[in-house]
């Protein structure tokens, strides 16, 4: 114990010449901007849990090396950090892929429109969406919007048509009507455009839900539990409206309860961002 | 219209995870260097 402690000492010591005090700074700016990076990027795509085992891997493997310095144990205990980094590339490769993307091209996609927001242009957009919606399901129209601020995958967004207009009751009864193209995928709602339509989400993969909530439903729940965002939901079947919240579905909306989720949405999702 | 609380990380949490960070690669400069 008293050598490993004076071997630890002695690199400290080293660092007297000014070698081994740039080599040190590089060492340590570079080594954190590869750990803050990675800890950001896997907190972004939802993996907080990993990168918690990660760092506690680099803590428990670094003393492994340190208390078995005496012992021979391999070098290779040096390359850990590298190998994370390594395992992580390959399994987030497409993510890291975006990620740069989206580094490189500042511009985002669906990010525009959500600042400056008109109150009146609101009140319509949300008179729209009710009308829409209301009058789907008294028809049994399938239906599923999902209301985004800006924070909707780009993935996700490709996977449809893109459509970029003004939220109108009329356009999006065409879109679910059936038989028509679009109807069988999601609407994306982002501030007062219906940015795309026909898009296809992940699926909720919860076993405890209701035998009755099909496809389109699991669907509207496995967003919610990706990323923030509200889902609306219209029956085929029964024509009932649920609202779906961070994974959590709530069934047999009225009128009255969608405008609160609407109004809540626009005026609290949407203006603190 | 209140405000909702920011999603974003927190400017405080940002500076821990760079702290953490800077203790993480110190610690990976001596297990590599000993």
């Amino acid at each position: 114990m008293k050598e490993i402690i004076e071997k630890i000492t002695d690199v400290f010591f080293s660092l007297k010449n000014p070698e081994m005090i740039a080599a040190f700074v590089l060492f340590v700016v570079f080594f954190t901007a590869v750990y803050y990076l990675m800890f950001k990027f896997l907190k972004e795509n939802g993996a907080t849990m990993l990168s918690a085992i990660i760092a506690v891997s680099v803590i428990v493997l670094g003393f492994i090396r340190i208390f078995t310095i005496n012992y021979g144990i391999s070098e290779l205990f040096t390359l850990m950090p590298l190998f994370f980094v390594f395992v992580i590339a390959l399994v987030y490769s497409v993510e890291i892929k975006r990620f740069l993307w989206s580094r490189v091209n500042k511009i985002s996609d669906n990010k525009h429109n959500i600042k400056n927001l008109d109150e009146a242009e609101i009140t319509q957009c949300i008179d729209e969406i009710i009308r829409a919606v209301q009058n789907m399901s008294k028809n049994d129209v399938g239906a599923i919007i999902v209301l985004a601020n800006g924070n909707m995958p780009a993935n996700i967004l490709e996977s449809g048509v893109k459509v970029e207009a003004d939220i109108t009751s009329q356009l999006i009864e065409s879109v679910f009507f059936p038989k028509t193209p679009l109807h069988d995928g999601a609407m994306i709602i982002n501030g007062t455009k219906i940015l795309a339509a026909g898009c296809f989400l992940p699926l909720s993969q919860k076993e405890n839900l209701p035998k009755e909530l099909g496809t389109r439903h699991r669907a509207g729940i496995g967003i919610t539990e990706m990323i923030d965002v509200t889902t609306i939901l219209v029956s085929e079947e029964t024509g009932i409206i649920s609202i779906v919240k961070a994974g959590n579905i709530t069934r047999y909306i009225d009128s009255e309860a969608l405008r609160k989720t609407l109004h809540k949405f626009y005026w609290q999702d949407i203006a603190a961002k | 219209m209140k405000k909702r609380e920011q999603i974003k990380m927190p400017v405080w949490a940002k500076i821990l995870l760079g702290f953490g960070c800077v203790l993480l690669a110190v610690f990976t400069f001596v297990v590599v260097m000993i």
